[in-house]
């Protein structure tokens, strides 16, 4: 380091650094020193340059987002707990969905809606006895058929 | 320049008296308080982090981690130290964290400076010796660029300064004679 052995302390002397009887006694040798009355006009110097560096200015859209962001815990809790709770209503919903599809009778398995006459023959087969044999039937047609003779009598 | 600190010290006094009652009600489940906190030194911030990472994109990024590992730590921060020297210490560490994972980027745009051309009086050689003054800082190293980022920019005390970057008070005056050495030798246009 060039010049005065004192050129060290001149920078805590300019950043206000110094105690009271240190930095009374460093003003009084700065007047005597010209190496290190120089230094503290470079530093000094320097200072108001480093100063008009500008910095740019944080967007505002950015404060926006950082306040989203940073949200407490509570808040993102709450909003995690909708989101969870929205997909399980979500996942609800569809089960039902394929439940209503595939189960048979719900009317959805083979696509559109269940035409008229389609569900009056489902009720016809319903109704219809099943448990009668040909014989039994053929007996039943005879029987009808001889009441309705002796009936018209 | 983002949010300008206080000099004088009673205003900084109370400022910090305002702080330490924002965080206290903050640790107590006041969620406007946490925000209170984010208008307050997100500027300040993102300048600071700014003259650390040299990009705008990387700062914000810097603020963010800042603010969010503030909050982490909100319920463990004792207030032993100031709001404004923790906030401060959290954002030196997330930008050393995004120099290592990125990398040091030394571009300085002419778009990052809308105030400049804006402001009266604009002139080129105003500009051009912003732009040098800033591509300078991106030269210095680290550690060098903190310590002067710190006391010319944000005006802290040694000791606070020795606080936020977690060394003692001699490293840090050896740092910021060594630091302004350069810069006095690399700006030497500029200066009487």
């Amino acid at each position: 380091m060039p010049g005065c052995e004192h050129m060290g302390e001149v920078g805590a002397y300019c950043d206000g650094e110094l105690s009271g009887r240190k930095r009374a006694r460093m003003a009084a040798h700065i007047e005597q020193c010209p190496d290190c009355a120089r230094e503290v006009e470079r530093l000094r110097g320097l200072s108001r340059l480093l100063a008009g560096a500008s910095v740019p200015q944080m967007r505002p859209l950015f404060l926006a987002q950082l306040h989203g962001r940073v949200a407490p815990a509570r808040e993102v809790g709450v909003v995690r707990f909708a989101q969870q709770l929205t997909a399980v209503a979500a996942a609800v919903l569809v089960v039902c969905c394929i439940w209503l599809w595939y189960v048979p009778g719900s009317g959805g398995a083979n696509g559109g809606p269940t035409e008229g006459w389609e569900s009056a023959a489902l009720a016809l087969q319903v109704e219809m006895p099943v448990d009668v044999s040909p014989d039994e039937q053929l007996a039943e047609w005879i029987v009808q058929d001889l009441s309705q003779e002796n009936g018209s009598d | 320049m983002g949010g300008p600190r206080p000099r004088s010290e009673s205003e900084r006094e109370s400022l910090c008296g305002a702080d330490r009652e924002v965080v206290r009600r903050a640790q107590e489940g006041d969620d406007g308080a946490f925000h209170a906190l984010v208008d307050r030194y997100a500027r300040r911030l993102f300048g600071f982090a700014f003259s650390l990472v040299g990009n705008a994109a990387d700062a914000e990024d810097v603020v963010q981690e800042t603010f969010l590992g503030a909050f982490r730590g909100l319920a463990s921060f004792e207030q032993r130290s100031s709001v404004e020297t923790w906030l401060f210490r959290i954002a030196v560490r997330q930008a050393a964290k995004s120099r290592r994972s990125r990398g040091r980027r030394r571009t300085v745009s002419l778009d990052h400076l809308p105030e400049s051309r804006e402001r009266a009086g604009w002139s080129p050689e105003k500009v051009d010796t912003r732009l040098d003054v800033r591509a300078v800082l991106g030269t210095l190293s680290s550690e060098h660029r903190e310590v002067v980022v710190l006391r010319e920019f944000e005006g802290m005390s040694y000791a606070e300064m020795a606080e936020v970057l977690d060394v003692p008070r001699g490293t840090v005056e050896s740092r910021l004679f060594r630091a302004r050495e350069k810069l006095k030798e690399r700006l030497s246009g500029y200066l009487p």
